[in-house]
C-alpha cells in the first residue's frame, strides 16, 4: 500500500516537473551519416545563438558529477562524447581527463589532449562512434559560470572542433543544495554583441570571483538543460530504490559541508561590509542615478544570505527528523525531545 | 537473503556451476556503487539499440574498485572488447591492460576486479571467460545483471548477483565454481545527489530550493523504514500466533536491532545536536536581520527621494 503511495507521489512529481518517460531508448542510436551531413552544413556558423538545449543522459551526468567531486577542494576537468540533432546537443558519455589544479592550471590542454585522442582510439573499438562534443570542469563552491580563462578555451575550442560544449558543475553547491548544481555554456564569437536580453539569472558569487564573472559574463549564454535515462535505467532505479534509502537517511548535508557553508557565511560579512562602505561613500549623493546599484548589491547579500539560511534549515530539518526517529520513539528519555520553540 | 543455512557446499540443484552457501560463510564484504549499475544498463541498452533489434544482447565489461583485504569496493566499469572463436568468446587482454593504465591516470587508486555481465544464469561460458580474468586479477569477482528480471514487475529486489569463485573437486577434476556474495549499495554523498537527480528528474537551472524534492526524498525514505518495519511486526505476531515457525536467528537479529534504539543518547550528542540547531537558528536571525535592514534601507530612500522633492519644489512653488 505504501509503495502504491510513493508510487503515485512520484508520478505526481513527474508530471509536475514536466518530466516525460518518453522512449528514449532511441537517443542512444548513433546515425554516422546523419551526424556528417550536419556537421557539412555548419548551421551554427550562421546564428551564434543556434544550440540552445542540452540533453545528457544518466550514466554522463552521474560520471561528471563524481568526479568533481572526487577532486575535492581541485577543479578537475574531463570530455564529453555525444552528438547534435538540430538546436539540441546531446551528451551520450563522459570520461575524465588527467589534469586538476587550480584555475589556471585546469586549463593545461597538451596535457590532456594525448589522453583524449588515446582514450577515443580506444573507445572506438568497443564499436562506440560518437565523437567529442565538448568539456567540462567543475567550480567546486563558487557557482556555475565560466571565467576569463574558461571563455578563451571556449572560444577557442569553438573556433576549431565546433561543435563544442561547456559545462561546468559545482560539486560543493551540489551537496549543499541538495541537487546537482550544473550548467552549460557556449560563447559568442569574437565581435558579436548579444542582444540585451534582461538580466542573467541571479546566483551567488563568493567576492573575489565577482570581477572575473562581471567582466566575462556577458560574451557566452547558457544553455537549456534536460535529462534522459533508458527504460532500463529508471527501472533499475526504482529498483535500486529498495536498497537505496537507507542512504538518503543517513546522509546530512550540514556535517559534509561545514567548511563551505563556513565560507559562505564569511563571504557574506565580507560582501556586507563592502555594500557598507559604498553606502557611506555615496551618501552625499544619494539621489543620484547609481543609487539604484546599492540597493540591487543589498538585495544580492539578502538573496545570498536567504539561500544560506533555506540550505541550513533544509539540514537542520533532516537531523530533527532523525532525532526524532531514532532517539525520541523510546521516549526513555524526554530531556532528549527537541527544541522546537524558535 | 533466502539461501538456506543448512546447504553448506552442496552444488545448487539449478545450477551445476553455482555453490548455495550460508550469506555469513563468506567474509568478503563488497560495496556496489550505483555508478556502476547505470554504466552496464547504459551499455546494454546502447548495444540493443545500435544491434537493431530487441533480442537480448549480451555484453561484458570489467569492473574497477578499491580492494583492501576482505572489503571491496566496486566504484567504476567500462567496456571490453572481444572476439568469438569457435563459439567461444575470447577477452581482448591487451585492450584492458590499456584501458587501465588509462584509468590509472585519473582514479590511481583503483584495481580492475573482476568482469561484469548480462545473463540470467551462470553457464559454463561464464566459467570461461572468468578463467581468462584471472591473469588480470588473482580472485576476480564476477557481476550478473539480470536485464529481463530488471523489466519485470515480479522481481522487487535489484536483480544483480556478484558472485566469487572457488576450486571444487568436482568428479576427481578441478573444477572452479562461483560462489554468490552479498553486496551493500554504497554512494558517496554527491553520487546520491546524482542517482537522485536522475531518478527523479529534478528541474534544471538553479530557481526555487530543493527544499521540497528534500523533504520529499526524505519522506520517501521514511515511508520506506516505516514498510520494513511493518514486515519485522508482521513476522513478530505470526511468530506469537504460531502461525510461522520461529527462527532465532531472524529473532536474535530483531532483538538486537531493537536494543539498538535510541541510537544516541549521550550528553555529549545532545549538547553538539543543540549546538547545531543554535548555529543554525543564528544564521537564521542574521538573515532575517540582512533582509530587514535592505527593507529598511529601501523604505529610508523611497522618504528621501519624494521628501527632497517636496523640498525642492517648494521655493519654486
Amino acid at each position: 500500500m505504501a509503495s502504491s503511495q510513493a508510487q503515485d507521489a512520484l508520478k505526481r512529481f513527474e508530471v509536475e516537473n514536466n518530466i516525460q518517460s518518453i522512449d528514449t531508448d532511441s537517443l542512444f542510436k548513433y546515425d554516422q551519416a546523419q551526424y556528417q551531413a550536419f556537421l557539412n552544413s555548419k548551421p551554427w556558423a550562421k546564428d551564434p545563438h543556434y544550440f540552445k538545449y542540452v540533453k545528457i543522459s544518466a550514466i554522463a551526468l552521474l560520471k561528471m558529477v563524481m568526479h568533481a567531486r572526487s577532486g575535492g577542494k581541485l577543479e578537475v576537468m574531463g570530455l564529453m562524447m555525444g552528438k547534435v540533432e538540430n538546436n539540441t546537443m546531446i551528451i551520450m558519455d563522459s570520461f575524465a581527463l588527467p589534469v586538476e589544479g587550480t584555475e589556471t592550471r585546469v586549463n593545461a590542454q597538451a596535457e590532456a589532449y594525448e589522453y583524449m585522442v588515446e582514450y577515443l582510439t580506444l573507445i572506438r573499438q568497443t564499436g562506440r562512434l560518437e565523437n567529442a562534443l565538448g568539456w567540462y570542469h567543475s567550480h567546486p563552491g563558487y557557482g556555475c559560470w565560466l571565467s576569463g580563462i574558461d571563455v578563451n578555451t571556449q572560444t577557442v575550442n569553438q573556433q576549431y572542433s565546433e561543435p563544442w560544449l561547456a559545462i561546468v558543475i559545482d560539486p560543493t553547491r551540489t551537496i549543499s543544495a541538495g541537487k546537482v548544481e550544473i550548467g552549460a555554456f557556449r560563447t559568442y564569437p569574437a565581435g558579436y554583441k548579444p542582444p540585451n536580453e534582461g538580466p542573467s539569472e541571479y546566483q551567488s558569487i563568493p567576492l573575489s570571483k565577482i570581477e572575473d564573472f562581471g567582466v566575462h559574463c556577458k560574451s557566452y549564454y547558457p544553455l537549456e538543460i534536460s535529462y534522459f535515462k533508458s527504460k532500463l535505467d529508471s527501472q533499475l532505479l526504482d529498483k535500486l530504490w529498495n536498497k537505496y534509502w537507507v542512504n538518503t537517511l543517513s546522509s546530512s548535508p550540514i556535517f559534509a559541508n561545514r567548511d563551505y557553508i563556513t565560507g559562505q557565511i564569511n563571504d557574506l560579512s565580507e560582501k556586507i561590509e563592502q555594500a557598507e562602505l559604498q553606502l557611506n561613500n555615496s551618501k552625499s549623493n544619494l539621489i543620484s542615478a547609481d543609487k539604484k546599484k546599492e540597493e540591487t548589491a543589498l538585495g544580492k547579500i539578502v538573496k545570498d544570505s536567504s539561500k544560506v539560511t533555506v540550505e541550513q534549515v533544509q539540514g537542520i530539518m533532516s537531523q530533527v527528523m532523525k532525532n526524532l526517529i531514532f532517539n525520541g520513539c523510546c521516549g526513555i528519555n524526554p530531556n532528549n525531545s527537541t527544541p522546537t520553540s524558535n | 537473503m533466502t539461501e538456506s543455512n543448512t546447504a553448506a557446499t552442496a552444488t545448487n540443484k539449478d545450477n551445476p556451476f553455482v555453490i548455495d552457501k550460508g550469506s555469513s560463510t563468506s567474509g568478503l564484504e563488497v560495496d556496489l556503487h550505483p555508478l556502476v549499475i547505470i554504466n552496464i544498463s547504459d551499455h546494454y541498452t546502447r548495444n540493443k539499440v545500435e544491434s537493431n533489434n530487441n533480442n537480448p544482447t549480451r555484453v561484458m565489461g570489467v569492473i574497477l574498485g578499491v580492494q583492501n583485504g576482505r572489503n571491496v569496493e566496486i566504484c567504476n566499469s567500462f567496456e571490453a572488447v572481444y572476439t568469438t572463436v569457435d563459439n567461444t568468446i575470447v577477452l581482448d587482454l591487451d585492450y584492458l591492460k590499456k584501458k587501465q593504465e588509462q584509468f590509472k591516470k585519473v582514479f590511481p587508486t583503483y584495481e580492475l576486479l573482476g568482469l561484469y555481465t548480462t545473463g540470467h544464469q551462470v553457464t559454463s561460458e561464464d566459467i570461461l571467460l572468468h578463467k581468462q580474468i584471472i591473469e588480470l586479477n588473482e580472485s576476480p569477482l564476477y557481476l550478473m545483471l539480470d536485464t529481463a528480471a530488471v523489466l519485470s514487475e515480479a522481481t522487487k529486489d535489484l536483480p544483480i548477483v556478484i558472485y566469487e569463485s572457488e576450486l571444487h573437486i568436482v568428479n576427481d577434476s578441478p573444477t572452479t565454481l562461483f560462489v554468490k556474495t552479498n553486496y551493500k549499495i554504497q554512494t558517496g554523498e554527491a553520487e546520491r545527489i546524482g542517482v537522485n537527480h536522475i531518478a527523479k528528474v529534478t528541474p534544471s537551472g538553479s530557481e526555487g530550493s530543493g527544499l521540497s524534492t528534500h523533504l520529499y526524498s526524505m519522506h520517501n525514505a521514511i515511508t520506506m523504514m516505516n514498510m520494513r518495519v511493518k514486515v519485522l511486526s508482521q513476522y513478530l505476531t505470526s511468530v506469537k500466533e504460531k502461525k510461522v515457525p520461529f527462527e532465532h536467528a531472524v529473532l536474535r537479529q530483531i532483538a538486537s536491532l531493537c536494543n539498538q534504539l535510541p541510537a544516541i543518547n549521550t550528553e555529549e550528542f545532545n549538547q553538539s545536536y543543540l549546538q547545531e540547531y543554535n548555529d543554525v537558528l543564528l544564521v537564521t536571525y542574521l538573515a532575517s536581520i540582512t533582509k530587514t535592514s535592505s527593507l529598511l534601507n529601501e523604505t529610508i530612500d523611497k522618504y528621501l527621494i519624494s521628501h527632497e522633492r517636496q523640498g525642492k519644489r517648494r521655493p519654486f512653488m
